[in-house]
């Protein structure tokens, strides 16, 4: 068999798969599947509606990336956010979001910076808990990761984006971020982003972090029982 | 990207076809990131299994996942080719790899066993030791001494999977062009002694402030190299390695 003729066969399985991806990864950092949930991959596929073969693989890139675990005869299990893993999101976010905010500062258009405000304020904090369903999907995190000028950047802050991300929303929708100086923060890094003040952005960046580590800090040691932490009502009700 | 050691402790027996395109996946990085696989260089799903020893299937998979990792493409009807090495992508990859690896090597220093810090300065002295040496000898010489992958054995360590994860992808960029400038003729020289001196004394002495401070000095000696080396180049993109092997040219 001619290579060519092996990649045109795998091509449509291969875009399959990645459709299972996005999707699987997508409803993971929106919480949609909370953490700590526990699934089977034939459960998934159905509600998928897009076979076996492309969502395991799926579940198996995600389990590369972090974001499950497959346990034997349990099935698939969303990863929990526990304080020791949060703690990891958040150094490994502390130390690569100072440097894309100056960055961004640097080479973002004043479109895209413009589009970032947008998304941004769309996303919270403060929002109330029966919109911020619709808050998550705005996902200022992964847009501001892509506009950065520089494309190994945008590709190596991905993963740990999305962790942050996850985080981040399971925050806002338990109903975090109410914190005023988060909020005047938020508001100053675009002002920094917008008159090109790359030291400014970056000193904000580290700012907006301390920030969200202390409250979903604060958020996590406040839970029980933080393996099977249940998301607010709202969430199960649509 | 399954390279943090967490991920790899939860495998079940069952997964044995992924296994494979596991195995795949990390050979055909490393030869990417040792420039057996030179940059540009075009390759087909047959001869890399063969090649390989394993099937095309997982063979196919370790290119998609490569491809993610910004190694390489699929062309159609041409087959896959290595990523080019250009002074722009060099520029990218430097511009992440210096604040990465500073970062990460503060927490090598903070994280990492008595046992884990002395094994970072022998993999540290190994490799600088015989990057000096490369200056005269054959490129076989260097084959060896980028076995000793210290970036690797710094990820291993540094105590946060999710930090290894982002790092694992930028180092391994920048230690394929580290390798790409060596096997070009162009080396570390005299300048580096001191800053590398003092990196593997701070990393045992496990002081984090000196360790990332060496780190970044010794990059910067680096990186004027290989802006150098890559500025004189001409042809980047169609450049071939003296060394790379004639079999996985497209052609067949």
């Amino acid at each position: 068999m001619a290579s060519s003729a092996t990649n045109r066969g795998a091509t449509p399985r291969a875009s399959l798969a990645d459709q299972a991806y996005r999707r699987l990864l997508m409803a993971i950092v929106r919480c949609d599947l909370e953490p700590g949930r526990w699934i089977s991959a034939a459960e998934l596929a159905d509600g998928l509606r897009l076979g076996r073969t492309p969502t395991h693989g799926a579940l198996v890139r995600l389990e590369s990336d972090g974001f499950v675990s497959r346990m034997k005869r349990r099935g698939w299990n969303i990863l929990p956010l526990t304080l020791a893993g949060v703690a990891d999101v958040f150094e490994a976010y502390r130390i690569t979001a100072p440097e894309l905010a100056a960055r961004v500062a640097r080479n973002a258009t004043d479109a895209q910076l413009r589009h970032l405000r947008v998304l941004h304020e769309r996303w919270g904090p403060g929002t109330p808990p029966d919109d911020a369903k619709l808050a998550v999907e705005s996902a200022p995190f992964t847009y501001y990761t892509q506009i950065c000028g520089n494309p190994v950047f945008s590709k190596a802050i991905q993963g740990v984006s999305l962790h942050f991300e996850r985080v981040m929303n399971f925050a806002l929708l338990q109903g975090a971020f109410t914190d005023a100086s988060y909020i005047s923060a938020s508001a100053s890094i675009h002002e920094a982003f917008a008159t090109r003040d790359e030291r400014r952005a970056r000193a904000l960046q580290w700012t907006l972090i301390e920030i969200g580590d202390r409250e979903v800090t604060r958020l996590l040691s406040g839970m029980q029982s933080l393996r099977t932490a249940p998301l607010v009502d709202s969430a199960s009700a649509d | 990207m399954s390279g943090s050691s967490n991920s790899a402790a939860k495998k079940t027996p069952t997964s044995g076809a992924g296994s494979k395109a596991d195995s795949a996946y990390e050979q055909l990085r490393h030869l990417i990131v040792e420039c057996d696989l030179a940059p540009g260089v075009w390759v087909t799903v047959a001869a890399l299994s063969e090649r390989l020893g394993v099937g095309r299937a997982p063979t196919y998979e370790a290119l998609m996942r490569l491809e993610m990792d910004g190694f390489g493409h699929p062309v159609k009807r041409r087959g896959w080719q290595v990523a080019p090495l250009t002074l722009q992508q060099a520029a990218y990859i430097l511009d992440v790899a210096r604040f990465t690896a500073v970062e990460v090597i503060a927490l090598v220093v903070r994280n990492a066993s008595d046992a884990d810090l002395r094994r970072q300065r022998q993999l540290g002295e190994s490799w600088f030791g015989t990057r000096v040496v490369r200056d005269t000898e054959a490129a076989d010489g260097v084959r060896l001494c980028v076995d000793h992958r210290p970036f690797e054995h710094m990820l291993q360590v540094c105590g946060n999977p999710i930090v290894a994860t982002m790092a694992r992808g930028v180092l391994g960029h920048y230690e394929r062009v580290m390798n790409f400038a060596l096997m070009h003729g162009s080396f570390v020289g005299t300048r580096t002694r001191d800053a590398r001196e003092a990196l593997l004394t701070a990393i045992e002495n496990r002081d984090a402030a000196e360790a990332q401070r060496a780190l970044g000095a010794l990059m910067d000696v680096a990186e004027h190299e290989i802006m150098r080396l890559l500025t004189q180049t001409e042809s980047l993109r169609e450049t071939p390695l003296v060394t790379g092997p004639p079999e996985v040219h497209i052609g067949e």
